[in-house]
C-alpha cells in the first residue's frame, strides 16, 4: 500500500512540475521581451503581469479573471476530450465562431422563449451547432482516414467566412461592422457576481464551465464511454480486437469537443458586455489558446480549470501593464508568449521521461555488469 | 593454409535483452557458391545477416570478407565491401522509374547534373549479362512483384557487389516467379558471385543451394552439402529432436461441432494473391485443433477472418449453428469466441491501462460491470484480484499495476485469464506461448488442455512444432493459403510434419 501511493504521487508530481516549469519558461520569455522593449519599466511591468492587476483593483480584477477564464476553459476542455481519443482538434477557432454566432442569433431572434429559456436555449443550440460542425472532419477521419489537422483547419476558414456572411444577412450592426447587441433579458445572469466584483463582467458562465469540466472528468474516468474513448486514444487495434466501435468513438469524441468549444463561444458573447462578433478575416484566438490550456493541464479536464484560470490571470494582468507605458501590441506579445510556451509542457514531460528511461537503462547495465 | 572464403563469420555472439539471438555462430561462404541459411523463426538467421550487413554490432566474434578481417558499422560499409542485400520487404520508391530507383543513393553526376543516360546504359549491360530483363523506364508501381525483386537485385549489382544476401526472397512470389528467380540466382553464382540464401522452405533449398547452414535457437547446428543430404535430415536438424514435454491430457470426448468454416477466402486489398485460399475445416467440443505451418502461409489471416478483425472475401463461418461470417467482433465475442491474440501488445492489451482496466476489456459494458453506463471499478478490482490469485499473475501493485510494466509471461497470463473467464464455447489461441519461458509455456498448455477437457472447442495456431505435436488432437498444416494436411499428431512424425510445412503435399483429407 505504501509503495502504491508513493508511485502515484511521483507520477502526478512529475506531471504537475512539467506544467509549472513550462509556465515559468513562458514567464521568463515575457520578461525578456519586456526588457528588450523598455528596460527601465520592465521589472514593474513584469510584477504587474504576475500579480494580475490584483494589486491595483483586486475585486474587479478577480471578476475579470473569472469572465476571461470562461470561454478558454471550455475550449481547453474541448481540446482535452479530443486529445484523450488521440484526435488533434485544430478546428477550435471555427467551432468557437459557429457557437458564438448561433448563441447571439438565438439570443436576439428567439423572443418567443419564456424566462430563463431566453439564454438557456441559445446556449444549447450553440453547443449542438458546434457538434454538428465537428461531425464532418470526424467522419472524414474515421471512415476515409482524412488527416484531421488539415480538415479542421480548412473547416476554420469555412466557419469564418460563413459566419461573416450569415452575420451580414441576419443580425448585422453596420455602424460597428459587427453583430447587434443582445437584449438584456437574453444575456447570461450575473448571479450577484457584478455586486461581488464590481466593474467586472463575471457571470454564471464560469460556474457552467467549471461544472462542465467536472462532468467531462467524470465521463472520461468513470463511464463506459470514457473507457472506450481513452482505449481508442491509447490503442485502436486493441479496441478493434475487443469489439469497441473505434470509428464511432472517434466521431463522437470530436463532436463533444466541438460542442464544448462552441458553447465557450456562446458564453463569451452572451455575457452582455456589449462585445459582438466582428466581421473580420482572422480566426478567433480562443481555439488555439484552448490547445495550450489543454496541454498545460496535461489534458486533464480538472487541470483545465486551473490552467484556464492561470491564463486568464495573465491576460488580465497583461491589460494592466499598459499603465507602465507598454503599447497594447507588446502586451499581446507578452501574454501570447506565455500562453504558447505552455505547450512546452509536453516537451518537458518527454524530456523527463527520457531522462528517467536513461537512468533506468544505466541502472540495468550496472546490475548486469555486477552479475 | 585454410581455404579463403568470400565471407567468414566466426564465433558471433549477439544478445538482446532477455534472449541470446546468436550464440557463438559461425558461417563460411565459399566464393561462387549458393549457401543457404536454414532455421525456424527466431533461430537467428536474420540477426546474423543484419550483423553481416552492419545493422547490428556483435558482442563477440570475427567477420572476414575475402580473407580480411573487417568491422562493418553500417550498410554503407557493407556496400563498400561488396555486400548487397535483397530485403524481404522491398525498399523501392513506387512513383520513381526503375532506373531512378537503381541509382538512388549512388547517383551518377555530370557537371553537377543527374546523368540518367549513363546509368541506363550501365543497367542495360548488367541486365543483359545476368538475364534480368526489366524495362528501365517503367514505374515501380506498374510492374509486378517479381519484377520489383529484379530491380532490387539490379540495385546491388549496379553497386558491383560480389556477395549477395537474399532474405526469404520467395515469400512474396508466385511459383512461376520462384522458378525464374532460381534460374537468376544460379546464373549469378555461375558468374562468380557468392550468394547467401535465407529460407525455411526445404524444397527451394534442395533446388538451389550448394551448401546449407542450419541454425536453431541462435546456435549453429550443422553445415551440410545439399546434394548429400535429404529434406528429412534437414527438417530434423532445423526443428530439433522432441524435448519430450509431455502434456497430460484426459480421455478425449468429442462433442458437437462448434466452429464450421467453409471455403474461407481472405485477400486483403494490398495482397497480390489469396492469403487464405478456399479452406474448410471444423472444430468440435473436446478437441484442440492446431493450425500449423511456417509463418506467413495464411494462418494469421485465417484467425483475423474468424475473429472479425479483418473482413472475409469468401466462404462462411458458422459458430454453434449461427452464421457469423459478417458479424461484428463484439457479436462474435458474445456469441462464444474467446481470442488470445498473436500480438499481445498490439491487440491483447492496452499497455497504458492498468491491469484491472485490461481485465474488463471484454466485460466493461456488461450489466453487473456497469450500471447506467457507470463502470463499477470496485467490482473490476475484486474480479482482477480473484484472477491474479487463480491464474498466478505476478504483479507489483495488484490490480492497479500498469500493463506495460508487467513481464511478457504475466501479460500473457492476464490475457489468458480474461479470455478463459469469458467462458466461451470456442477458444482461439494464437501463438499462445510466443516469447514465454519454459514455466509459463507449461502453464499455458495446461490451461488449453483444461478447456478441452471441460468440453470446449480449442483452436490453436502455432509456429512451434513441438507445441503443435504435444498439445493438439488434430493438426491442420497450412501452406500458401491452403490446408495441405489434416493429421493426427500421434500418427505423424516430426519429420513428416516438417515436410508438410515446407509444402510437400499430403492427399487432401479435410474433416
Amino acid at each position: 500500500m505504501l509503495k502504491k501511493s508513493r508511485k502515484l504521487n511521483t507520477d502526478s508530481l512529475a506531471k504537475l512540475s512539467a506544467s509549472v516549469l513550462a509556465a515559468l519558461v513562458g514567464l521568463l520569455l515575457a520578461l525578456i521581451i519586456l526588457l528588450v522593449c523598455d528596460a527601465k519599466n520592465a521589472m514593474p511591468g513584469f510584477l504587474t503581469l504576475i500579480t494580475g492587476g490584483i494589486r491595483k483593483e483586486p475585486l474587479k480584477a478577480i471578476g475579470e479573471i473569472l469572465y476571461q477564464a470562461t470561454p478558454i476553459m471550455m475550449c481547453g476542455a474541448g481540446i482535452a476530450v479530443a486529445f484523450k481519443a488521440s484526435v488533434f482538434n485544430i478546428g477550435g477557432g471555427g467551432q468557437f465562431l459557429i457557437g458564438a454566432f448561433v448563441g447571439i442569433y438565438g439570443a436576439i431572434k428567439w423572443e418567443f422563449l419564456p424566462g430563463p429559456l431566453r439564454w438557456i436555449v441559445p446556449l444549447i443550440a450553440a453547443a449542438l451547432s458546434g457538434a454538428l460542425w465537428a461531425f464532418l472532419p470526424g467522419v472524414l477521419k474515421a471512415f476515409r482516414n482524412v488527416n484531421i489537422i488539415i480538415s479542421t483547419i480548412m473547416m476554420n476558414y469555412l466557419a469564418r467566412y460563413m459566419v461573416n456572411s450569415l452575420i451580414k444577412a441576419t443580425i448585422f450592426f453596420s455602424a460597428k461592422s459587427e453583430t447587434q447587441a443582445i437584449p438584456a433579458e437574453a444575456t447570461l445572469p450575473r448571479l450577484g457576481l457584478d455586486k461581488l466584483f464590481p466593474g467586472s463582467s463575471a457571470n454564471i458562465g464560469i460556474f457552467i464551465s467549471i461544472a462542465i469540466c467536472i462532468l467531462i472528468w467524470v465521463i472520461i474516468n468513470k463511464t463506459t464511454f470514457g473507457y472506450e474513448l481513452r482505449a481508442c486514444g491509447l490503442n485502436d487495434s486493441a479496441c478493434k480486437y475487443a469489439g469497441i466501435k473505434e470509428k464511432r468513438t472517434i466521431v463522437v469524441s470530436i463532436m463533444i469537443s466541438g460542442a464544448l468549444i462552441a458553447l465557450g463561444g456562446a458564453l463569451m458573447y452572451m455575457a452582455g458586455t456589449g462585445k459582438g462578433i466582428k466581421v473580420y478575416d482572422t480566426q478567433p484566438a480562443e481555439g488555439f489558446t484552448g490547445i495550450s490550456i489543454s496541454v498545460l493541464a496535461g489534458n486533464s479536464p480538472l487541470g483545465v480549470i486551473l490552467s484556464a484560470l492561470f491564463i486568464a490571470f495573465l491576460t488580465v494582468g497583461g491589460q494592466y501593464i499598459q499603465s507602465h507605458g507598454f503599447v497594447k501590441e507588446i502586451v499581446n506579445i507578452v501574454t501570447s508568449s506565455v500562453i504558447y510556451l505552455s505547450a512546452f509542457t509536453l516537451l518537458i514531460r518527454i524530456w523527463f521521461d527520457t531522462m528517467a528511461r536513461k537512468r533506468q537503462a544505466k541502472h540495468i547495465q550496472h546490475t548486469e555488469k555486477g552479475e | 593454409m585454410s581455404e579463403q572464403f568470400a565471407v567468414e563469420m566466426q564465433g558471433i555472439v549477439k544478445t538482446f535483452p532477455g534472449i541470446v539471438a546468436c550464440d557463438n555462430v559461425s558461417l563460411e561462404v565459399r566464393k561462387g557458391e549458393i549457401h543457404a541459411l536454414l532455421g525456424e523463426n527466431g533461430a537467428g538467421k536474420s540477426t546474423l545477416m543484419s550483423i553481416l550487413f552492419g545493422m547490428y554490432q556483435p558482442e563477440a566474434g570475427v567477420i572476414k570478407v575475402n580473407g580480411k578481417e573487417v568491422h562493418i558499422t553500417g550498410p554503407r560499409d557493407a556496400t563498400a565491401l561488396g555486400i548487397g542485400m535483397v530485403h524481404q520487404h522491398f525498399k523501392l520508391v513506387d512513383c520513381f522509374s526503375v532506373t531512378r530507383n537503381i541509382v538512388l543513393g549512388d547517383e551518377p553526376m555530370k557537371r553537377g547534373v543527374l546523368d540518367l543516360n549513363t546509368a541506363k546504359k550501365k543497367i542495360m549491360e548488367i541486365s543483359e549479362r545476368y538475364g534480368l530483363a526489366v524495362d528501365p523506364d517503367a514505374l515501380i508501381s506498374d510492374i509486378t512483384v517479381g519484377m520489383q525483386q529484379r530491380v532490387e537485385i539490379l540495385k546491388i549489382l549496379y553497386r558491383e557487389s560480389d556477395i549477395l544476401i537474399f532474405d526469404e526472397p520467395t515469400a512474396v512470389l508466385t511459383p512461376q516467379e520462384i522458378e525464374e528467380l532460381i534460374k537468376i540466382i544460379r546464373g549469378l553464382a555461375a558468374e562468380g558471385k557468392s550468394i547467401i540464401f535465407i529460407s525455411h522452405k526445404l524444397d527451394e533449398i534442395s533446388k538451389v543451394a550448394d551448401r546449407v547452414t542450419i541454425l536453431r535457437r541462435g546456435a549453429k547446428i550443422a553445415t551440410l552439402d545439399v546434394p548429400n543430404t535429404t529434406k528429412e535430415e534437414m527438417s530434423e536438424l532445423m526443428v530439433g529432436r522432441k524435448v519430450s514435454f509431455s502434456v497430460d491430457k484426459g480421455e478425449q470426448v468429442l462433442g458437437d461441432v462448434v466452429l464450421d468454416v467453409k471455403n474461407l477466402v481472405m485477400k486483403p486489398r494490398t495482397a497480390t494473391k489469396n492469403l487464405v485460399d478456399d479452406i474448410s475445416f471444423q472444430v468440435r467440443r473436446g478437441e484442440i485443433v492446431c493450425i500449423a505451418g511456417i509463418d506467413g502461409n495464411g494462418q494469421s489471416e485465417t484467425i483475423y477472418g474468424l475473429t472479425g478483425i479483418m473482413p472475409v472475401q469468401g466462404g462462411t463461418i458458422t459458430l454453434n449453428g449461427e452464421d457469423i461470417t459478417k458479424a461484428t467482433v463484439r457479436h462474435r465475442n458474445l456469441a462464444g469466441i474467446s481470442h488470445i491474440p498473436e500480438d499481445r501488445h498490439k491487440y491483447g492489451l492496452i499497455l497504458d491501462y492498468n491491469l484491472q482496466e485490461n481485465i474488463i476489456l471484454k466485460d466493461y459494458f456488461k450489466p453487473g460491470m456497469q450500471k447506467a453506463s457507470f463502470i463499477n471499478f470496485t467490482k473490476a478490482e475484486q474480479m482482477t484480484e480473484e484472477l491474479i490469485e487463480k491464474y498466478d499473475v505476478r504483479t507489483t501493485l495488484g490490480p492497479k499495476t500498469s500493463a506495460r510494466s508487467m513481464s511478457g509471461g504475466n501479460q500473457q497470463k492476464a490475457i489468458i485469464a480474461r479470455e478463459i473467464e469469458q467462458n466461451s464455447d470456442l477458444l482461439i489461441a494464437v501463438q499462445p506461448t510466443r516469447g514465454l519461458d519454459v514455466g509459463a509455456i507449461e502453464f499455458v498448455h495446461k490451461q488449453l488442455v483444461a478447456q478441452r477437457d471441460a468440453g470446449k472447442a480449442v483452436l490453436m495456431m502455432s509456429l512451434e512444432l513441438d507445441e503443435v505435436m504435444d498439445v493438439s488432437d488434430r493438426v491442420l498444416v497450412m501452406f500458401e493459403g491452403k490446408i495441405v494436411a489434416d493429421v493426427d499428431p500421434k500418427e505423424t512424425t516430426i519429420q513428416q510434419m516438417g515436410l508438410y510445412m515446407a509444402g510437400v503435399r499430403k492427399e487432401e483429407q479435410h474433416a
